[in-house]
């Protein structure tokens, strides 16, 4: 009887504690280098490639017919801004005064450069969040309140307004100081077709406006010497034109943004803080995005209104001025599916292997550049194709939701306690490590923290089948607590790229609790209004075993190789890499003497003393490097088969495990982007001020309609939000709202955002305002008439028709006469 | 002069070349160089400690954060030794002495395939992958050329004679690149005859490996040659035709010597020096790849590797790839020399 309940108990209980086998769907991806995007277009619309892991030219599937036997997707890239000198020197220079610079934003046409020089791949900025940044929405109706739009004849009359004030004159349409012509260089990105072009068109319509413009053209390491290298007030620029790379990561609460392109204090305004030289200076603005950067606040609303601040007074100086971001296209073939496009990383995410198919049950992922730098988990696997392969074998603790910027859990749940107003006690109990003693010692009573998070973990085995377990956790933070420790005189557990960076990130770190087997509570410094945040900060997982990182700090200490590549660079040896047979020998020949020795790492001697113990994991790891020819183990749902160097490939297979605990498909949510749309927005084309107005919008269910109404003088009238509610939802602007509408132009703008994808949908039309929406702007439609193309004026086409003909008349004359010369000639 | 004293002069020269070479290398780059690495450092440095999230969420103040990457940025400015100037005595003699004894050092950014950053590991990497493709290339090139244009020069205003001039003309015109896209295009995508990439995906180890090299190479094999022989043959077909109307070439006609005896033993021997000069410059040119063509046919070599070394201005790889390459220019043009000397006695005797 006993042993038939036992039975149907473990058969209810088991799917509750089942774990998966596999969890990808396909067996085996291969990452083969592909240098030439063009060809590697091609390679995936024939199915030679699966996917391309870099961008491809858009110009190469612009119409359907291009786009046949591929899926498309879109990625957000970067930016484009122009960095203007503002330093005020012996020669004028108009930058100096804001409202000069400030004009700059009417002045150029951000749509001529999203549509002609970016083929429609992009959109118009006006701040340094673009329409897709999570904080966009934040600072809206500030961007919306200065209306740029592309408007020459304002610019050309607020430059001249100014700079009639600074003694300037314009004579003959060409502006002059001290009657010598006023001289503006233009420092253009020759090396980057889309900036040559933007240089182009912003030198064409300064020369417009009166000035001398002088072009100077050249690539990065030319503007490390001209633009990052010269003092400002030398005056060798005055205008360069900038280009920004996209987000690796979509972040949803960024600290940074605002101080690093509006604010002196982060050095990357012009003068870039090196002494001696002129430099930028703005208190105000420091004083705001320092505030953002310290999380000087205690709410999103705070949070809020100091980006509105800064963003604004970051246009109103406008020393770096938007102009436009840009998307790229990445391609697979159409046979795969499961591809996830991360709004920061695009399609190379991690989530796109573990979720993709094929009719086969392998990927080929064709990748612009198969290694780039070594692979060790200190200061490797930096760079970004790295990562990409990286990101498939390894599980991290938490990870970022590629459309919402939001922290989720993969490994790590987290519990957190939190008070910034009264610090928590740290239990007695609760431990770090001291790099003095070389042990792991208790805090003791009267300690005290920000912040507790209690993490519960979700261990697996790892590649070479051995457990993960408590002590890989403490292991990792051991070795954060010893190489981030101050540097000793002949400190050999110093790196000079690890160590500072590790050393300031135990600075909040008070102290860990191991609760159990697989709880761990951590005690930290550190405070946000979001407790993800304070979990992401606290977060403590490890993504190899301990014995690797035991193994290689032998190698390291030994002096044989090193984690970074400037210490390898500094000290003239080898940079660590874990994929390359030598390096792997070199651990494995370190294990092997733990093994003989029977050696117990100090920090886990107080943790685990059974010598199997030591010895299974030694052992394991060396049969894993015999077999496979690297020590590159993680926990991830791949494993690394092997990189081949001659022929440029990495091939990684399906960790098929019984302990992994994520099936295939476990991913899938993330497949599917839940974009909100906007299907249509009822506005008449001509509104009654002083009445009440109704728009009706349709709209995918459940999002939400973000309106902004601005009148001709570019004044938000009125904005809000509205839920659709079964797809629909209707915006309403009172009597007393439609009365500050302009009489003629104005604009609604619409941005509709669901709550799994911070990515709008955005409308933009205009109505015309009128006292009585009967009567009918009769002088625009004469306007209308005047302004008709010239095909269809019959008066030009005839004038057209009679040139042409009295052309060929005069050179039938002319032929006619020169043959008659020649015959003279010749009869002579 | 003795042909020991030759030597000895030849080889003095050459090594005064190869200083020389070095010397300005280091001078040129080394001057600019400094002052665009520290401020890409800068920029470098700043970026990735603001892309770390979690570090810069460590930082209590604004100050703490500039103090940390101001210092990080003097570190590594001070690791890669740019905070002396490059004309030091530390940094020149350093360099020239490593130099001397074949240690190039660790490139500065750069690895190898196969995770090195030793540059003559790098050097060894990729200067085996140019011999195979342009080296073989040009031995095929210059092959074909000489017998076609000794065949053609004997043959003038014949139809095969008019037929390599024009393809001479014709294959000139087009760079390599452009014909290997095209070849691309119409035998990988269009016909799917041969793979787009140059390089197996089968490792070495593997018993199919030569083979499936071969196979992988023939399309770009085949491109460089197509478009390199018309115009070695047109070269060849010139010189010939000078050599064949000279006196001794008719003496030995009227003798009834045969004229293919004539033409592959005397005339093309006379026509020789120039032929071994070219011959020389190429196969060290060579050496060199060719960055576009690399780049069309995935075939990482010496071209994409100076032009990687160029754009990240990583002085050791630069210096490497030069020292390497002048070396075998050098010897080349040694070899060429002797060889002269036995296609032209007036030149030994001289």
């Amino acid at each position: 009887m006993k042993l038939s309940l036992m039975l149907i108990l473990v058969v209810i209980i088991s799917p509750l504690v089942s774990y998966a086998e596999k969890g990808t769907f396909v067996d085996k991806v291969q990452f083969i280098q592909y240098l030439d995007e063009n060809t590697a277009l091609e390679e995936v619309r024939n199915g030679n490639l699966d996917i391309y892991y870099s961008r491809v030219p858009s110009e190469r599937i612009e119409d359907p017919k291009s786009r046949q036997g591929l899926n498309v997707f879109q990625s957000m890239a970067g930016s484009f801004s122009l960095l203007l000198n503002p330093a005020q020197s012996e020669k004028f220079n108009p930058f100096s005064i804001r409202e000069v610079r400030f004009a700059l934003n009417y002045l150029v046409d951000r749509n001529l450069i999203v549509n002609e020089l970016l083929g429609g791949n992009g959109v118009p900025m006006v701040s340094a969040y673009n329409p897709f940044d999570p904080d966009y929405l934040l600072i809206l109706d500030e961007l919306n309140s200065f209306n740029f739009r592309y408007n020459p004849a304002l610019a050309d009359e607020m430059i001249s307004s100014a700079l009639l004030k600074e003694g300037a004159e314009k004579i003959d349409s060409r502006w002059l100081y001290d009657s010598k012509p006023i001289e503006i260089i233009i420092f253009i990105r020759s090396d980057d077709q889309v900036r040559k072009s933007i240089g182009e068109v912003i030198s064409s319509q300064l020369e417009k406006i009166g000035f001398s413009v002088k072009k100077e053209f050249g690539d990065l390491n030319k503007a490390y010497s001209i633009v990052y290298g010269s003092d400002p007030a030398e005056l060798k620029w005055n205008i360069y034109t900038e280009g920004w790379a996209g987000r690796s990561a979509f972040v949803k609460y960024d600290s940074l943004t605002s101080a690093q392109m509006y604010s002196p204090w982060f050095s990357n305004m012009p003068g870039f803080n090196i002494p001696g030289y002129w430099n930028y200076k703005n208190d105000y603005i420091d004083s705001i995005t320092q505030n953002i950067f310290i999380g000087n606040f205690t709410s999103a609303q705070e949070r809020a209104s100091l980006l509105k601040e800064s963003v604004s007074e970051g246009i109103k100086e406008s020393v770096r001025v938007f102009l436009t971001s840009r998307t790229d296209q990445y391609v697979s073939n159409e046979k795969i599916q499961g591809i996830v496009n991360d709004f920061g990383a695009g399609i190379p995410t991690r989530f796109t292997p573990i979720n993709a198919r094929s009719d086969s049950d392998s990927l080929t992922i064709g990748v612009k550049q198969i290694y780039q730098g070594a692979w060790n988990p200190i200061g490797g696997i930096a760079d970004l194709y790295s990562r990409n392969v990286w990101d498939a074998l390894q599980d991290p603790g938490m990870f970022k939701h590629p459309y919402t910027g939001e922290n989720i859990s993969i490994r790590l749940g987290w519990k957190v306690d939190s008070n910034p107003e009264n610090p928590l006690a740290v239990p007695s109990d609760a431990i770090k490590w001291d790099p003095q003693q070389q042990r792991w010692v208790q805090l003791g009573n009267g300690v005290q923290a920000t912040s507790k998070v209690t993490f519960d973990m979700r261990f697996s085995n790892w590649h070479n089948g051995q457990p993960m377990d408590i002590n890989d956790i403490l292991y990792a933070l051991y070795f954060a607590y010893e190489w981030g420790s101050d540097e000793q005189e002949n400190d050999k557990t110093f790196d000079p790229e690890y160590s500072p960076k590790a050393n300031q990130a135990i600075q909040t770190l008070v102290g860990v609790r191991v609760v159990d087997s697989d709880t761990i509570e951590v005690y930290q410094n550190f405070w946000h209004f979001d407790e993800s945040e304070i979990a992401d900060s606290a977060a403590v997982w490890v993504t190899m075993p301990w014995e690797i990182y035991l193994s290689m700090e032998k190698a390291v200490t030994d002096g044989k190789v090193s984690f970074s590549r400037s210490n390898a660079v500094d000290k003239d040896i080898g940079w660590l890499s874990l994929i390359i047979p030598n390096d792997a020998s070199m651990i494995k020949s370190n294990l092997e003497e733990f093994k003989r020795t029977n050696y117990i790492p100090d920090a886990l001697q107080q943790f685990e003393s059974d010598q199997n113990y030591y010895d299974s994991r030694y052992e394991s790891t060396i049969s894993w490097i015999e077999k496979n020819n690297h020590a590159v183990i993680s926990n991830g749902p791949f494993y690394l088969e092997g990189y081949s160097p001659e022929a440029r490939t990495i091939t990684i297979r399906a960790f098929d495990d019984p302990a992994y605990p994520f099936e295939a498909g476990h991913w899938k949510e993330f497949e599917n982007v839940n974009l909100a749309t906007i299907n249509s927005v009822e506005v008449p084309t001509v509104v009654s001020v002083r009445e009440k107005l109704t728009i009706p919008v349709s709209a995918s269910d459940d999002s939400s309609l973000y309106y902004y109404f601005t009148n001709a003088d570019g004044k938000v009238v009125d904005s809000g939000m509205e839920r659709s509610i079964d797809g629909k939802a209707d915006i309403t602007l009172s009597e007393e709202k439609t009365a500050l509408l302009s009489v003629g132009a104005n604009t609604l703008m619409l941005f509709a955002v669901s709550d799994s994808a911070l990515r709008p949908d955005i409308f933009q039309t205009s109505f015309l305002g009128m006292p009585d929406a009967k009567q009918l702007p009769i002088q625009n439609l004469d306007v209308n008439y005047e302004t008709s193309s010239a095909e269809s004026n019959p008066l030009v086409i005839i004038g057209i028709v009679v040139g042409i003909a009295g052309i060929i008349l005069a050179l039938r004359k002319i032929k006619s006469s020169q043959v008659n010369s020649s015959e003279m000639v010749k009869a002579k | 002069m003795s042909f020991k004293k030759y030597l000895l002069t030849r080889a003095v020269t050459m090594f005064g070349v190869l200083m020389a070479t070095l010397l300005v290398t280091i001078a040129l780059v080394g001057s600019n160089m400094d002052g665009i690495l520290k401020q890409g450092i800068a920029i470098e440095m700043r970026q990735q400690i603001t892309e770390n999230k979690s570090l810069v969420a460590s930082f209590t103040t604004p100050e703490d954060l500039e103090s940390f990457i101001e210092s990080q940025i003097d570190d590594r400015i001070k690791s890669l030794g740019l905070d002396q100037p490059w004309y030091s005595p530390q940094r020149l003699g350093l360099t020239v002495y490593k130099i001397l004894v074949l240690d190039f050092g660790h490139a500065t950014f750069l690895t190898s395939d196969a995770g090195s950053s030793d540059v003559k590991d790098i050097l060894l990497e990729k200067l085996p992958r140019t011999i195979l493709l342009f080296t073989t290339a040009t031995i095929i090139i210059s092959l074909i050329g000489i017998f076609l244009g000794a065949f053609s020069g004997n043959r003038i205003n014949s139809k095969l004679d008019r037929l390599t001039s024009t393809f001479a003309v014709v294959s000139s015109s087009f760079p390599v690149w452009w014909i290997g896209m095209l070849m691309i295009f119409v035998f990988a995508f269009a016909y799917q005859i041969f793979p787009a990439r140059a390089t197996p995906l089968i490792p070495p180890t593997d018993p199919g490996y030569i083979g499936a090299l071969l196979y992988h190479m023939t399309l770009p094999l085949i491109t460089i040659v197509l478009i390199g022989f018309g115009s070695w043959a047109y070269l060849v077909r010139n010189f010939l035709i000078g050599v064949l109307q000279e006196d001794f070439v008719m003496a030995k006609k009227a003798i009834g010597i045969p004229e293919k005896k004539i033409l592959y033993k005397h005339a093309l021997k006379n026509a020789a020096p120039p032929i071994v000069t070219i011959l020389a410059l190429s196969l060290s040119g060579s050496l060199g790849g060719a960055i576009i063509t690399e780049a069309v046919f995935d075939w990482p070599g010496m071209g994409r590797l100076y032009y990687e070394a160029i754009s990240v201005l990583d002085l050791p790889v630069i210096i490497g790839a030069t020292y390497v390459l002048t070396a075998f220019f050098l010897v080349s043009i040694f070899v060429a020399d002797i060889l002269y000397g036995y296609f032209d006695p007036r030149v030994r005797t001289g």
